[in-house]
């Protein structure tokens, strides 16, 4: 099976600042078969170090994202910022990885910390060449870093800003900072207890361990970026009866044939599935919120749901990005967390027309399924970079 | 000691409209009838789709009953339970 490259990050904000002034750009380009990554760290904190970062970070997915060589945007970057007058350091850090589907790596560091190549659980230290830049009021010799580490199944990536590497500065355990060897040490643990550890769950135990090592206020933003070659975790999504009764066996056959996780959204569609695969349907009815109704269980499906509600719901959730609502104990959460947690995504969409949607007593923002489920998709791919397919039936 | 079957709907149409509420019969009744009481969640029933149609829909002791309220389900089970 082709192997997937799984991205995801983690940020952790600076104790009392209401932004972080790290920034993490993802871009899949999937005509083009590449992914960027661009991770910038502000000057500073807050709103100004944001704004900075942000710049910085957009001109880098900009220009790689239309295909100018990396390190020919990073050199117009440096030499287009400005350089902090007082502290005559850059405004903003870059880390810029150009990667294709088939995992080849191009990456150009300027000012965060190395990122870390890990295979089979282990570092291993990829060639790097240094580029000298010449800049006027900056206080050093500017230098950058190109590398091109070829990735096999299993590799993974990881950049990090200084928030992790300075980490629990000061403190009595590190008073040096967590520093890149300890950060080493402490992923290196990670995978050995969890080889096949998702990007996602990897950067946020990394940027979790530098806040606790921050004594839990988070002495400066905290930043983890993850990417991980890997085998695709497959999931289906099974809304709506089939706008053909005859075709409704078909449809459950595939849901029971399918190797991957399965969600089906709709009572409809679970009748028709309890009724076809002659299995029972039992409903929780503690497990939901003041609006999302209760989620159902069935044997050999992993998740029942109510339909629009929410399907509107996990749209929201995937669309903001919202981590806080996915520890609620409700069909949403568990349906939203299934899916952050997959890599390629089926849709299945039947098109029966539900007259319960026509009445003009419901709210009209509930709309109707297909919408909501291009929401979904569209937040999947944006928001997480999943790969996903949907099917009209 | 006779039970009470309570079923409520967990339909879209039927949640939105009352039976988020009618869910939390356990915590409203009194304890003498929760003592007999068992509740479960259906799957919509179609009675939403017709055109004399009243969400939210309860069956109770298997009889099928629209334009629930919380007030009146109490009502109905206090009577169920001998409490009235």
């Amino acid at each position: 099976m082709k192997c997937f490259l799984e991205i995801d990050y983690s940020i952790e904000i600076k104790e009392g600042q209401k932004i972080a002034g790290d920034v993490v750009f993802l871009n899949r380009l999937p005509n083009e078969e590449r992914n960027v990554c661009i991770l910038s760290d502000g000057l500073g904190s807050g709103i100004k170090a944001n704004v900075l970062a942000t710049i910085t970070g957009k001109m880098a997915q900009k220009y790689v994202v239309n295909n100018l060589d990396i390190t020919h945007a990073a050199k117009i970057i440096m030499n287009t910022l400005p350089v902090c007058k007082e502290r005559k350091i850059s405004y903003a850090t870059f880390t810029i990885c150009d990667i294709s589907q088939e995992g080849a790596a191009r990456i150009i560091e300027y000012d965060n910390p190395s990122y870390q190549l890990y295979r089979k659980g282990k570092e291993i230290k990829p060639e790097k060449i240094s580029i000298q830049l010449d800049r006027e009021r900056a206080f050093k010799k500017e230098e950058l870093f190109y590398s091109e580490p070829p990735l096999i199944p299993g590799d993974r990536l990881i950049f990090f800003s200084d928030g992790v590497t300075q980490a629990g500065l000061g403190s009595k355990l590190y008073p040096l900072g967590w520093r890149e060897r300890n950060v080493r040490n402490f992923i290196e643990m990670l995978l050995d207890k969890n080889p096949n550890m998702s990007a996602r769950e990897l950067a946020k135990k990394v940027t979790s361990k530098a806040k606790i090592l921050d004594n839990g206020k988070a002495g400066d933003d905290i930043t983890a970026t993850v990417i991980y070659f890997r085998h695709p975790r497959k999931l289906l999504v099974v809304t709506g009866p089939p706008m053909n009764k005859d075709y409704d066996k078909e449809m459950i056959q595939r849901i029971d044939q399918f190797p991957g996780k399965k969600i089906i959204a709709g009572g409809t569609t679970a009748n028709i599935a309890s009724r076809e695969l002659n299995r029972k349907v039992t409903i929780n009815i503690k497990q939901r919120s003041k609006d999302i109704p209760p989620t159902s269980d069935m044997e050999g499906i992993d998740l029942i749901t109510e339909g629009m509600l929410t399907l509107n719901k996990v749209a929201e959730i995937l669309e903001n990005r919202d981590e806080k609502s996915l520890t609620e104990n409700h069909g949403a959460a568990r349906f939203a967390t299934l899916l952050i947690n997959s890599d390629h995504v089926t849709f299945l969409v039947g098109t029966r027309v539900n007259e319960a949607h026509q009445d003009p007593s419901i709210p009209f923002e509930i709309g109707i399924r297909r919408s909501i489920v291009r929401r979904i998709l569209q937040a999947l791919e944006t928001n997480y970079l999943k790969e996903t397919h949907f099917e009209f039936i | 000691m006779k039970s009470i079957e309570l079923e409520i709907c967990t339909g879209t149409a039927c949640y939105i409209l009352g039976a988020a509420e009618l869910l939390d019969i356990e915590e409203m009744v009194d304890h003498k009838i929760k003592e007999k009481l068992n509740v479960k969640g259906a799957t919509c029933c179609g009675s939403c789709k017709s055109k004399s149609s009243c969400p939210p829909y309860i069956r109770l002791d298997g009889e099928l009953m629209g334009a629930m309220t919380l007030e009146k389900l109490i009502t109905l089970l206090n009577e169920k339970g001998g409490l009235t």
